[in-house]
Order: C-alpha cells, then sequence, then structure tokens
C-alpha cells in the first residue's frame, strides 16, 4: 500500500489537470475491474459487477476518491519571463512564498516568489508570481502556455517506516486505499469505484458522476485535520488515532444512522476509529448526497496533519485502517437496510 | 386555533438539527396522517405527505415545502476537564450562546450551561466584544470520565428552551424558524378537507435547509412538481432595524417577489390573498432568498417557483417571536390557493416571457 501511495504522490493532479493520475490510476485497475471508463470531466470508473450467483436484486455502492490536488494556474505572463497565477482551491497566498511546484504537462519545474514592494502578510495572489528561470516573455512561452497548472513538488517521505509526509496525499491516500480495495475484493452487489475529478474547485466531478451512476449507497473517502499538535483549535481527531468516521464536515452532515453504524462496525471489529466533526475541510459527500433524489452517504477520512499544506503527514495504522472498515462495512449484514427512516 | 398553537408549541419544543430531524418528524406525521392520503419518508428524511387532488384527467402537482430542520450544535471535542468544544449545525448567532441552558443529547439527554471566562478575569478588550465561538464551552458538571463515557465527538445540542405564548396572539421560543411554516403547512392541510381543489398536493416537510437546502433539492427531483412554494420565515420589525428590512407582526404572511420567484405564482397569490381576504405583505428580493426556493427553482429542468414568509424577530436565536395570525394566516393562503389551480393555469406558466 505505501508503494502504491508514493507512486500516486508523485504525479501533479492539480485540479482540472488529473490526465496523469488518472492514467497511472487506471493502469493499476485495468485488470481487476470488470469495466474502465471516463467521462467528459475526467472522472475515472471502475466498476465490479456482482458474483454471478448472488440472486440478490442488484443494488450499487459508490466509492468516491478524489484525485485532485491544490494548486496554480497560470493567468499571465510578463515581459520578464515571470508567470502571474491564480489559485486552484483554497490556499492562502502568503503561505505559497518560497514553495516549489511542477507543471502537469510539461513537467516544468518553478518557484513561487512575490512582489518585492508588498509585507510579506499582506500578499494576494496579484502580488505572487513564478519564476521559471527563463529571461523573457519569448523564452516561457516555449515552456508554458496561459492556463497551464502546477502542484506542489516535493519529495514523498517516510519520517518513520509508518509515518508518511509528502504534498498530494489529501487524497491520493484513499485512491490507493481503493485501488487496494478493487484488486481484492468480490461482492453480491454491484461497486463502482469513481476517481474524481475537481474536488478542490467544488466536487465537480463527484456531481455527474452521482448522477451518472445513481447509487444506492455511497462511500466518501478523504482527509480530516489531525488536532493533535500544539495549541491546535478544538480538533479531536489525533494522526495515529484511528479512521476518522465523518459525522460532518463543513459542507453537509451524515445521517446518524449511516454514521452510527459504521462506529458499531469499528467497534465489533475491533478496528481503531475515531469520530471526524471537522468544520473547516469540505468532501465529495455533500455533493453525492444531493444527487438526484439524494443518496444515503457517509464518509472516512485520514487523519492528517498540515492538511493545508505541502507538508502532509499520515500514519499508515490509520490508512490501514480505513482499508479495514471499508471492507467491513461492504460486507457487513445490514448494509442496504439499515438506514431507512 | 388553540389546537395548532399546541402543534407550533410541541414542535417548538421538539430537538430536530439539520440531518437529523427525528424528533420533529415524528409529531407532524402523527399529526397529519388522517388529513392526507399518504405519508413517506425518503433517504434524505423529507417528509412527504400527499393529499389528492379530483376530477378527472390530469391533475397539477403541486409541492409544498417548509423545512423541518432547526439550527443546532455539534460536539467537537471533549477537553480537559470534561468540558465540551462545539461547532455550529446552522448558524447560531454566536453572541447569544454565553450563559445559556443546553440539553445534549449524548448517550442520554445531558443538561448543561455554557460558560466562558468572567469578566473579572477578561482584559478590558476582551469585555468589549463577544466571545467567539471557539472560546465557548458546555459544562456537564460531572467528571471527565463521566463526560467520556456518556457523550461522542458528533453529539448534538442544543438551548432548552420552553416555547411561551406571549400577551395577544404573539409566540416566542427557538426553532420557531421554520416549525412556523410547518404548522402552515398541516393548517392548510387541515383546510384543505373543506375546499374541492383538482390539484394533487405534495406537502413537504424538508431536511437540512440550514445547511444548504437539500432536503428540497432532492424532493424536488422525485416529484418532479408543476410548481412548487416554499414556506419560511422572514425578518420581522423590531428596533434598530430599517423599516425596508423587516416586516409587520401580524399584518399577514409575505409573498415574495424577485429572480428567484415566477411572476405568474406570485400573481396569483396575490390574487388569491386579495379574493379570500387574508391579509399579506409584499417583499422585493434582488437575489438569493436564503429559502428552499432557490434550491426548487433550478431542479431538472425548473420549477415555477413562489415564496410565502412569515415575519420572525430574532432570527437564529432561542428567542424567536412570531405573532400566530400569520401562521395561521399562510395556511389559508395556500389551501385558497390550492383550490383557485387548474391544469390550464399550470401550462402557461412555461411561457412567462411571452407576456
Amino acid at each position: 500500500m505505501k508503494e502504491l501511495i508514493q507512486s500516486f504522490a508523485k504525479i501533479p493532479g492539480p485540479a482540472g489537470s488529473e490526465a496523469e493520475i488518472a492514467r497511472a490510476i487506471r493502469t493499476k485497475i485495468e485488470s481487476v475491474a470488470d469495466e474502465v471508463y471516463t467521462d467528459v470531466l475526467g472522472n475515472l470508473y471502475a466498476i465490479k459487477k456482482p458474483q454471478s450467483n448472488s440472486s440478490a436484486i442488484t443494488k450499487t455502492v459508490l466509492i468516491s476518491a478524489h484525485m485532485d490536488e491544490p494548486g496554480v494556474s497560470v493567468v499571465d505572463i510578463d515581459e520578464d519571463g515571470f508567470l502571474r497565477i491564480a489559485p486552484l482551491g483554497h490556499l492562502k497566498p502568503s503561505e505559497l512564498i518560497g514553495q516549489r511546484v511542477q507543471f502537469a504537462r510539461t513537467k516544468i519545474a518553478g518557484v513561487i516568489a512575490a512582489d518585492g514592494d508588498v509585507a510579506r502578510d499582506k500578499v494576494e495572489f496579484p502580488n505572487l508570481f513564478i519564476d521559471i528561470a527563463v529571461r523573457s516573455k519569448e523564452d516561457a512561452h516555449k515552456l508554458v502556455q496561459i492556463g497551464d497548472a502546477a502542484a506542489f513538488d516535493y519529495e514523498f517521505q517516510e519520517i518513520t517506516p509508518r509515518v508518511l509526509l509528502s504534498h498530494a496525499l489529501d487524497n491520493r491516500v484513499s485512491c490507493a486505499v481503493a485501488v487496494d480495495l478493487l484488486e481484492k475484493i468480490q461482492l453480491s452487489f454491484q461497486l463502482v469505484v469513481v476517481f474524481s475529478t475537481q474536488q478542490q474547485v467544488g466536487s465537480r466531478g463527484i456531481q455527474v458522476a452521482g448522477y451518472r451512476i445513481n447509487p444506492d449507497l455511497a462511500m466518501v473517502l478523504g482527509a480530516t485535520p489531525a488536532g493533535d499538535t500544539p495549541k491546535s483549535k478544538n480538533i479531536q481527531v489525533k494522526m495515529g488515532g484511528g479512521v476518522a468516521i465523518k459525522a460532518q464536515d463543513a459542507a453537509m452532515v451524515v445521517a446518524p444512522a449511516l454514521r452510527d453504524y459504521l462506529i458499531q462496525l469499528a467497534e465489533s471489529d475491533q478496528i481503531p476509529a475515531q469520530i471526524e466533526v471537522a468544520s473547516t475541510a469540505r468532501s465529495d459527500a455533500s455533493a453525492i448526497q444531493v444527487s438526484r433524489s439524494g443518496v444515503p452517504t457517509c464518509g472516512l477520512s485520514v487523519p492528517m496533519r498540515y492538511l493545508d499544506s505541502p507538508s502532509q503527514m499520515v500514519h499508515m495504522d490509520d490508512v490501514e485502517n480505513m482499508r479495514k472498515l471499508l471492507e467491513a462495512w461492504l460486507r457487513s449484514d445490514k448494509l442496504f437496510t439499515h438506514f431507512t427512516y | 386555533m388553540q389546537n395548532d398553537k399546541a402543534l407550533l408549541s410541541q414542535l417548538t419544543e421538539s430537538v430536530g438539527g439539520s440531518g437529523d430531524e427525528g424528533e420533529p418528524r415524528k409529531i407532524l406525521m402523527d399529526k397529519v396522517r388522517n388529513l392526507v392520503d399518504e405519508v413517506s419518508v425518503d433517504y434524505l428524511g423529507n417528509v412527504i405527505m400527499r393529499k389528492n387532488g379530483e376530477g378527472l384527467g390530469r391533475h397539477p402537482r403541486i409541492m409544498l415545502a417548509a423545512h423541518l430542520d432547526e439550527i443546532t450544535l455539534i460536539v467537537k471535542k471533549i477537553g480537559d476537564g470534561g468540558f465540551l468544544r462545539i461547532a455550529q449545525v446552522g448558524g447560531f448567532d454566536p453572541r447569544t450562546l454565553l450563559g445559556q441552558e443546553v440539553t445534549v443529547f449524548g448517550r442520554e439527554h445531558l443538561y448543561g450551561i455554557i460558560g466562558s471566562k468572567p469578566p473579572h478575569l477578561s482584559t478590558l478588550e476582551e469585555r468589549k466584544k463577544s466571545v467567539p465561538l471557539d472560546e465557548l464551552f458546555v459544562d456537564l458538571g460531572m467528571a471527565e470520565a463521566k463526560v467520556r463515557e456518556l457523550v461522542r465527538v458528533g453529539d448534538r445540542l442544543t438551548i432548552r428552551r420552553k416555547t411561551m405564548e406571549l400577551a395577544g396572539d404573539r409566540m416566542s421560543g427557538k426553532s420557531m424558524d421554520n416549525r412556523a411554516s410547518v404548522t402552515a403547512l398541516a393548517i392548510c392541510l387541515e383546510q384543505l378537507k373543506k375546499l374541492r381543489f383538482q390539484p394533487d398536493v405534495y406537502a413537504v416537510a424538508t431536511t437540512q435547509e440550514e445547511i444548504g437546502a437539500f432536503g428540497a433539492e432532492t424532493a424536488g427531483f422525485r416529484l418532479q412538481p408543476d410548481l412548487a412554494i416554499a414556506i419560511d420565515v422572514c425578518h420581522g420589525e423590531m428596533p434598530g432595524v430599517e423599516a425596508d428590512l423587516a416586516k409587520k407582526l401580524g399584518d399577514g404572511p409575505v409573498i415574495t417577489f424577485g429572480p428567484r420567484i415566477h411572476p405568474k405564482l406570485y400573481k396569483k397569490l396575490l390574487d388569491t390573498a386579495k379574493k379570500a381576504r387574508i391579509p399579506f405583505q409584499i417583499e422585493v428580493s434582488q437575489g438569493p432568498t436564503w429559502t428552499d426556493a432557490d434550491n426548487l427553482q433550478v431542479v431538472q429542468m425548473g420549477i415555477p417557483t413562489a415564496l410565502i414568509s412569515i415575519p420572525l424577530r430574532y432570527m437564529h436565536t432561542s428567542v424567536e417571536t412570531l405573532e400566530f395570525s400569520d401562521v395561521k394566516n399562510a395556511g389559508l393562503l395556500l389551501a385558497h390557493f390550492i383550490a383557485n389551480l387548474n391544469s390550464d393555469f399550470v401550462e402557461e406558466l412555461t411561457w412567462y416571457l411571452k407576456n
């Protein structure tokens, strides 16, 4: 699993430029899924059909893991070849100064810097630029086009054998969990895994995926900020404390029946778990929930330190527990009956 | 009338935050079961109350939407000493939370209070400002170990508040937004027993309005009505609020006009109110109405949508205050509107740009 996470995390995939990460995932799942396809928003779908001897009426469960990560896109190139940028996703301009980035299309490297006449804490996006070490607009144009998107560019590291550090762990960790699941599971109902696009810019991909699949039940795999660092603000979730079962995030509330079912499963299977109430983080769950006539939607998240930075940190225990609880949930007796009112 | 007031009291004293509307749902379903042809509940918890119209041929389908959920709070963290840290589900005014009694819906119902550092220990600067939500905490008066045994992150809590009948016809309490409109739905359904009408009525108590009007959106998709009317609350007049931003309590339900509102439905509502001699007020909204109406208008290929509001003072506090006659009249207006509706009117709705 660790190798899978590493191989996914190093691929730049800012919102709207997910083609390469989608190809990498597709290579892994092509032989294990019954059907693999993409749609007009770039979502990657993997269908796992029900076991043939099953007599049950076919139900469909959708599992989503978004592929994209935050980034910046080029809006203008000045006379001296510096690239002006706009954000893709929620990024704080002042925190970008000095960050290394890589363009998704061309793999050109650059560093983000700020105009010299603005105080660091007053920096807004119009004050930022990417330096790709060229001398002129002409030279820059040979390497970059307006609209090209770049993501953070840092080496994947194992701080300890069990703790990973990288950009894009949100949400490539979940992508890896979903791929691993596809490789190993066979179920009596239809499983559709959606590797979704454009979560960072408002869960655009999953909106159309939810509409297309119209599932009976949905599970969103993601990341949630961990609050176990000095003076962090009122977040109970701890890194290494277990997979986080979503109760609420900034955009949605999980129905109590769905949440409690997961809590009970974690307890009975002795899978370490915590409860997520994240007032700042958003996920694809809100968009799936309101698909068509409404879809019962729950979520599992990996606790993540420094979620809003390029140095995201996760514990492998939490990743493995997410994988375990996900499978326990999919194999549970009352999967389709526990949430009716 | 007294029965309807009792229903509003019962509904407002029950607790049903967004996504967790079980208690008021049960009260409502018990109340309306004999008034309608069918009651059902969908995946998002919307209560769909269907009342069939009469006559041959195609019946127009009308959806009424009054949200059932209320703003609540949620446990975010159990801190040292067993003090609970809290977050919003919806939008309480944090200035009104300090010093309140609350009920925490843990493994059992627990009473607590919302505290913060007292003035004696605060700096002059701190005393000038209201305490932000992040610095408020809930004290359950129990040892930390006991708190951890009975409360989990994700448990809901809200202010304990008895609904009060004020002098005259006014009532005050928590979650008048929007149980007042849910009560108006029930009044409308009662009234329909006395009227003849052609449309099939889908009165829906919607869920999750306070966090994005998700219930109305999905119910609208399922029902695909020919037209929809949202019923919600608007600001009632009070000191410090400009007259054009607030409506008078007791002067009747408020009919909204604006880009989110279908002009023919608006006009039909005005005509209906005049004809039935029901008092009403008018509100003009330039953009979002921040109600179920916004989401309903753009479901699928679009739904002609209108909005009726009940004037309410002190919105998003636990002392929301209204005049009951406005609730009653909102219910009557809905019933008369339905009784005046026929297929010809519905078919013309798609053509409003022509005239």
